[in-house]
Formats: structure tokens, sequence, C-alpha cells
């Protein structure tokens, strides 16, 4: 999705528009357009250089990976963004790019097991709106966005083009609901038992039907989700993980729940409990 | 000693007010009053507050509605720091915004031991090409943060900034540093400065003299208000002598 950014980044008429990253990623067409300041790797300096910006006027985006801005970097988006959109009556804006959620980078150790982001986002940055892009199309929509502060939750390049973000057409009155990247993954499950499905854009996109929900997604438990009263089951990852692992992504995920294999298991176990037969 | 009627405002101010942190105000009162007067404040200076809690030593120098919030203020105050040593970076940001000629930043020498301010240092030392603005960074160094003393010297922390690439000069905090601030500007605009104040915390209330643990956070009540207006009082008398 880095060239999603790049391109929208360089192309951007916006001329505030500046991505910063923290010695992350390549963005070639970002840097020769004069739009990226790499600040090497100081995660707390990235964000507080881009409040500095965001005050000035500029509309920051930052691109992190797994924890690495979001854990480190917690005090400066709380203190300096959340607990003020503003300062001496200036708006602030910033955007938060964030890669390698859930086990997206899994190989790369165990600080790039990012579990959490959302439960911390939704609890410690709660002015920062939750954008849950499912591919690239939909990321782009997310980047031009125009909430102030917002956590777009990257989704991987291999991510499947999603034609249909909501089914309503099977008469068995619930629904899987999911984003982000494992919206193709949902979908192709669905497909195969005649389940209808729903892929959310934020947090508080559930289908306005009278579907019950059957939640899947790939973070630890996020009470929103959890609160709603649509909700019927849900399989998530857990709030803590074991120790490291050099396995693949696939026996990782199946480790946790949520290969394609489990992710059908538990629809069909949870339709055959809740669905109208 | 230089203002000494400004003094007595703010321990009258900190008395009727119940104001703590009077010692951090007197430490950094008069290089403050000195540095205010060199920037014309208006849409091509910012200043970033990174020692909030000298805020008295601020208004004083602005002459305005003591306790009003000090981003509010036009004298284009960009941001005040909430947890220390954040600041650097925030006016990092604002002299690569390219929409300031001035950014100015007001630290204490104890948040100079976090390593996010390390992290801004060497940032603005490695990459002084992008700070499209003069960046001074004004360090109250008295040698003291809340409850002990940080060990290093002036000296010392000017060596800091200078081995990142800094302009770096310590200044006798408490004297009249005018010509020399105004040489200093004169410098190259993109080498960012460091200005290391050397002070007294409490400066000019002997008892509140470097005694952290006794006055940084507490209040004055009558008896030490009059002990410390009369201190003052006997310091005007002998200048005028």
């Amino acid at each position: 999705m880095r060239q999603v950014i790049d391109q929208f980044i360089a192309s951007s008429e916006d001329s505030n528009s500046i991505l910063m990253t923290a010695d992350m990623g390549r963005f070639p067409l970002a840097k020769a357009a004069g739009k990226l300041i790499d600040v090497g790797l100081s995660e707390s300096l990235l964000v507080n250089i881009a409040s500095g910006l965001s005050l000035a006027g500029k509309n920051v985006f930052i691109y992190g990976v797994a924890g690495f801005v979001l854990h480190r970097a917690l005090e400066q988006l709380k203190m300096n963004f959340d607990q003020r959109t503003s300062c001496g009556g200036r708006s602030m804006r910033l955007h938060f790019l964030n890669a390698g959620a859930g086990f997206l980078y899994n190989q790369c150790g165990l600080g790039h097991y990012l579990i959490d982001d959302i439960p911390t986002v939704t609890t410690a940055l709660p002015r920062f709106k939750c954008l849950l892009p499912c591919d690239a199309k939909t990321l782009l929509d997310d980047l031009q966005s125009s909430e102030q502060l917002t956590y777009i939750r990257l989704c991987p390049d291999d991510a499947t083009a999603i034609d249909q973000l909501t089914c309503s057409s099977s008469k068995v009155g619930v629904k899987v609901w999911t984003f982000g990247w494992l919206a193709g993954s949902v979908i192709q499950a669905c497909q195969r038992l005649g389940i209808d499905w729903h892929i959310a854009r934020t947090l508080d996109d559930f289908p306005d039907d009278s579907s019950q929900i059957i939640a899947i997604y790939d973070s630890s438990r996020i009470q929103a989700v959890e609160d709603n009263k649509k909700v019927v089951a849900s399989l998530h990852l857990p709030d803590m993980v074991d120790d490291f692992t050099s396995s693949s992504r696939d026996n990782v995920l199946d480790h946790y729940g949520l290969s394609y294999r489990k992710i059908e298991q538990f629809i069909q176990l949870e339709v055959a409990k809740h669905g109208k037969v | 000693m230089l203002n000494v009627d400004l003094r007595k405002k703010l321990l009258q101010i900190s008395f009727e007010n119940g104001l703590s942190h009077i010692p951090s105000a007197l430490s950094m009162l008069d290089f403050w009053i000195q540095l205010d007067k060199m920037f014309s404040w208006g849409s091509k200076d910012a200043l970033v507050v990174g020692k909030p809690y000298g805020a008295l030593a601020y208004h004083l120098a602005w002459g305005d509605g003591l306790l009003a919030p000090l981003t509010g203020h036009d004298k284009n105050t960009m941001f005040v720091d909430a947890t220390l040593a954040n600041c650097l970076g925030v006016a990092a940001g604002l002299c690569m915004s390219k929409k300031f000629e001035n950014v100015v930043c007001v630290v204490g020498d104890g948040c100079l031991q976090e390593g996010t301010i390390l992290e801004a240092a060497s940032f603005c030392g490695r990459c002084k090409s992008t700070l499209a603005a003069k960046l001074i960074l004004a360090v109250d160094c008295n040698g003291w943060q809340c409850t002990s003393a940080t060990n290093t010297t002036a000296s010392q922390v000017s060596s800091i900034f200078a081995s990142f690439g800094w302009k770096s000069m310590v200044l006798a905090g408490h004297q009249d540093n005018a010509k020399a601030i105004a040489q200093l500007m004169q410098f190259d605009v993109h080498c960012p400065t460091c200005l290391v104040f050397e002070t007294t915390k409490g400066y000019g209330v002997s008892f509140m003299e470097n005694d952290p643990l006794g006055w940084h956070y507490k209040k004055l009540d009558k008896q030490h208000l009059d002990q410390a207006l009369a201190e003052l009082d006997v310091a005007i008398a002998e200048e005028t002598m």
C-alpha cells in the first residue's frame, strides 16, 4: 500500500500535505516532490516534529510499522494531539498510517507483533478516528478523509481487491462482519457457505438491517465491537501472544485461530447456532 | 540586581493567587525579559514554551493578564509542553514549516536529561539545512530539578549542543546580555543556536535560592512574603547608595 500513499502524497494538490517517516518504507515520488521528511530512527521526535508542522498549518501524514510509532510515541500522540486538537485556537491535523498490524510482519520478530493497536487507539487516543481500509481503493478514500486526526490501519500489498463491501442476499439472518485485509478470506468463506457479509470501514460501521453479527477481526478484543448488541459471536486475536516464532504468517494465524480454515469453521459453527435455517 | 520591582510583583502575585513554582520563575526572569525584547512576536516569530512552570516570568514580561492560557497569547506562543522535553522537536517542526523567521524555545536544564530532547538536538544539528527558520533554544541552567541537583554544569550543557553541531554559548543569566544575544542573532540563520543561561534557582530571595525541596512547589505565606520583599528592598537601597 506504500505505492498508493506515495502517489497520493506526490500528486496531492494540497501544498500543505507532507509525509513523514522514521526510517521506514520507501516513498520515491513523495521524496522527488519534496513532500517527504525522514527523521531517522526516532519515533518520538517524528511525532514532535509532526506537531510543529501541524501547528503551522501542514496536513501531516506519518507512516509507521507495527508498534514502533504507536507504542514508543504514544505519549507524544496523546499529549501533543489527542488531548488538544487545537493549540491556542490552531487546528491540528495528523493522519497516522500504520502498516503491519496483527501478524502481517510476524517474521520480523516480537517487536513486529501488533495485536492491540485498535484497543490502544480507542482507549488512549479516543479523538483519533480509526479508518480501516481493506484494499487499495478504500485506502485512497481514507487518505482523502476530512477528519482532523485519523489512525489508518493499512492492509498488505497482497490484500484482495474487494468488489462488494456488503452482501445481503441470503435469508439466514446473520452477517459476518470484518475489516481490513481479512475481508478477502471472510468473503471467500461466506460465498462458499452462502452467508452474507459486511466489510466495515470504521469501528461503528455496522449494517443497518436487523441481521445478527458474527464479528471476525485480527486484533485483540475491541470493546466497541463486543458491546454492539448485534454481535452474537466474535473471533479475534488474544490479548497476549506467545513468544516469538519464526513460523510462516499462515501458521501463526492458524495458531491464533484466524487462518482461512478456522475462519470458515467458526462461521459454520456460529451460523448453525444463531442463523435462521 | 536586575528587575527587582518585577521580582517584588512576582512574589506579591504568587502570594495573592496561591501560586507555586516561584523559584523557577525567579530563575528565568532576567534572561527572559531580555530575550522577549529581541523579537517582535508578530506572525514571523514563534515561541515554544518548554518550561511552563516559570509561567509568571512570561506573563510579567508581557505585562498581560496573569493566569491567561500561554498559548492563547498574542505573543505567538505556538506550543506549551505538557510532559517536558517534547518542545524542541515541536520547535524544529515549526522551523521546517517555512512559516517563520525565528522560533524560540525555552527549557529548564532538568528536562535535558530526557532522551526525546536529545533526539531533537541531534536532528537539528544533523539536518540544519532543513530548518527554514532561526532556531534559538534558551536553557535556564540553574542546576536543579524538582527535588535534586542535575549535576550538570552550564558548560557541559553547552558542550552537548556544540557536539551536535549547534552554535552554543554560556551566558550569565542574571546579568545584561542584550549585546551578546544580539550578536548571536547575526550568526548563520540556518545554524541552531543554544543560549545556556547560568542562573540561580530562586534568585533574589535568599531562603528560596537553591532549595528545591523546600520551595519548588511551596506557596508563599504572609511571613515569608514580607521577608522576601524586605530583602529586595535592601537590594534596591544598596544599589541606589
